[in-house]
């Protein structure tokens, strides 16, 4: 693998590198201006998703975590170091890796009934009959088809963030990047989206990057967690739970693995504290 | 605007030309140029069958519209400008600030003397004066746009033309709508104000040359036909805005 020239940073071991590599950043840093000063947000990020992997990102709240998805989905560009998507640098937006924004009710168009939604990146690219297709497909995936017509403002928010989620699949796309995906909605519609969420992954193969201010989210969805902190902010610590893909929610729950996994980052998160 | 017919609102005014027709006619108003909602009407009549009352009220729509149309490609332009260019924005906002300030009835004067007592001029100072409330609409709403959509814009790889036709625009469209309404209604005053000053057309001329007639009964068809003109526009266009316009049927308050 390359990447050894650049020094890890210092908690992580190497993440299980069962399958190759998908989306790298290599000693990515990001700083902002604010009044006039440059305030560093990331400092020196080198991490790996393997292609198919679901890693989930903690972190406390403005340590940077949306920055870093901004840079993996090619929104923003890294002051320094470089993304790379299959081994090749990218640096502007692509149909390969499609962000979910958190807010559903900026994100949708609320003018366009959700089949019209999930139309918006393909729409002026495809025929109308392979737009059409991709378009069924999408909904049925995510169980939208009755809802096909109905304005987005309609329906509920575990419902709306199911468009956001049928909008990017639309796009068949090899990564797909969360942020904060549930983190609006109830625990009833969290915990349902989230087994959506693996049951799509499994049935499709994509990579997932997601971020999540629920310790137990992170842990019950992703393969690995990346703990996000200081200022500027680097990866702190890497949780790898060790769960079969194939998950229960109940019995999940009480496995010995979830439950260290879980400690081990509230501990990261709030164990420094008085 | 309420879509159900109102009963109770139409009550109202009813009594109220009722309790009219009865003071006058039991002498207890007696000003000598108030006529009675009857003599109105009779002079309607007579308007209508003689006297061009037809062609006054289409010369006067016609001009309003025009002149709202005109208005409406010009704000939409420059608001849009406004809206999207912080630099166009900080070049132009002080001079758009003065120049929509500035009461456009005092410009009446000027574009009769430029150009004559015309359609001309109707038109250029409605126009003018309608501009300035869809100018601020425009860019207000392009600005109020959720940021969000950028983003979005930025993932799909649109084309700038489409982000600003098919999510801006639309994300601003309640704003403009509203603006929109402001717009026509000043378009109509300034008509019908230039028709009284200066052109001898239109329902504003009928208002000011029957008042020198001493006909006020003439006088009044014409006061309220400009109100039924006024009331005309809103219910027609307003809907059909809506009908063409999907995201004013998004239906939400804000």
């Amino acid at each position: 693998m390359p990447g050894h020239a650049h020094p890890e940073p210092a908690a992580p071991a190497a993440p299980p590198d069962a399958a190759p590599p998908r989306l790298r950043t290599e000693d990515v840093s990001v700083s902002f201006t604010a009044k006039g000063r440059p305030r560093p947000v990331l400092d020196g990020i080198s991490l790996t998703v393997g292609q198919g992997e679901i890693v989930g990102v903690v972190g406390r709240s403005g340590t940077g975590k949306t920055t870093l998805l901004n840079l993996l989905g090619g929104i923003l560009r890294p002051d320094t170091g470089r993304i790379l998507l299959d081994g090749r640098p990218f640096d502007r937006p692509t149909d390969r890796v499609i962000t979910v924004f958190q807010d559903y009710g900026q994100a949708l168009l609320p003018w366009r009934t959700v089949r019209r939604n999930v139309a918006l990146g393909v729409e002026r690219r495809l025929g109308r009959a392979e737009v059409a297709e991709r378009v069924a497909r999408a909904l049925a995936m995510t169980r939208l088809e009755a809802n096909a017509d109905d304005l987005p403002w309609q329906l509920s928010g575990g419902m709306q963030q199911r468009v956001q989620i049928a909008r990017a699949l639309v796009m068949e796309p090899e990564v797909l990047l969360l942020d904060e995906p549930f983190g609006a909605l109830d625990a009833m519609t969290r915990a349902a989206l989230q087994d959506d969420l693996l049951k799509l992954q499994r049935a499709t193969g994509f990579t997932v990057v997601f971020i999540t201010h629920d310790v137990d989210e992170a842990v019950y969805v992703a393969d690995r967690v990346l703990v996000l902190g200081g200022a500027p902010a680097t990866v702190v610590r890497e949780v790898v739970s060790g769960l079969p893909r194939d998950r229960d929610r109940l019995d999940t729950r009480e496995a010995a693995a979830f439950v260290a996994a879980r400690r081990a980052l509230a501990d990261e998160l709030w164990g420094e504290r008085p | 605007m309420t879509r159900r017919f109102d009963a109770a609102g139409l009550a109202a005014p009813l009594l109220a030309v009722a309790a009219w027709e009865l003071l006058i006619r039991a002498r207890v108003l007696t000003f000598t140029y108030l006529p009675a909602p009857s003599a109105i009407v009779a002079a309607g009549r007579d308007l209508l069958l003689h006297g061009g009352l037809l062609g006054a009220l289409l010369h006067t729509a016609a001009v309003t519209l025009l002149a709202w149309a005109l208005a409406s490609a010009a704000a939409l332009a420059l608001g849009t400008a406004l809206g999207l260019s912080a630099t166009a924005a900080r070049f132009s906002m002080a001079s758009v600030e003065v120049l929509r300030t500035l009461p456009a009835v005092a410009l009446v004067p000027v574009a009769l003397l430029v150009a004559g007592p015309t359609t001309g001029a109707e038109t250029m100072v409605a126009a003018y004066a309608a501009a300035w409330p869809l100018v601020i609409g425009v860019a207000a709403g392009l600005r109020a746009a959720p940021r969000r959509l950028l983003d979005v814009a930025r993932q799909f790889e649109l084309s700038r033309t489409r982000v600003v036709l098919s999510l801006l625009l639309p994300a601003a469209a309640p704003l403009v709508l509203a603006a929109a309404r402001l717009s026509l209604g000043i378009s109509l005053i300034v008509v019908v104000l230039t028709e009284m000053v200066g052109t001898p057309q239109g329902l504003g001329a009928g208002i000011a040359e029957n008042q020198t007639a001493l006909r006020p009964d003439a006088m009044w068809v014409y006061v309220l036909l400009v109100a039924a003109l006024g009331a005309g526009l809103n219910a027609v266009l307003l809907p059909a805005a809506r009908r063409a316009v999907p995201s004013l049927r998004a239906g939400r308050a804000a």
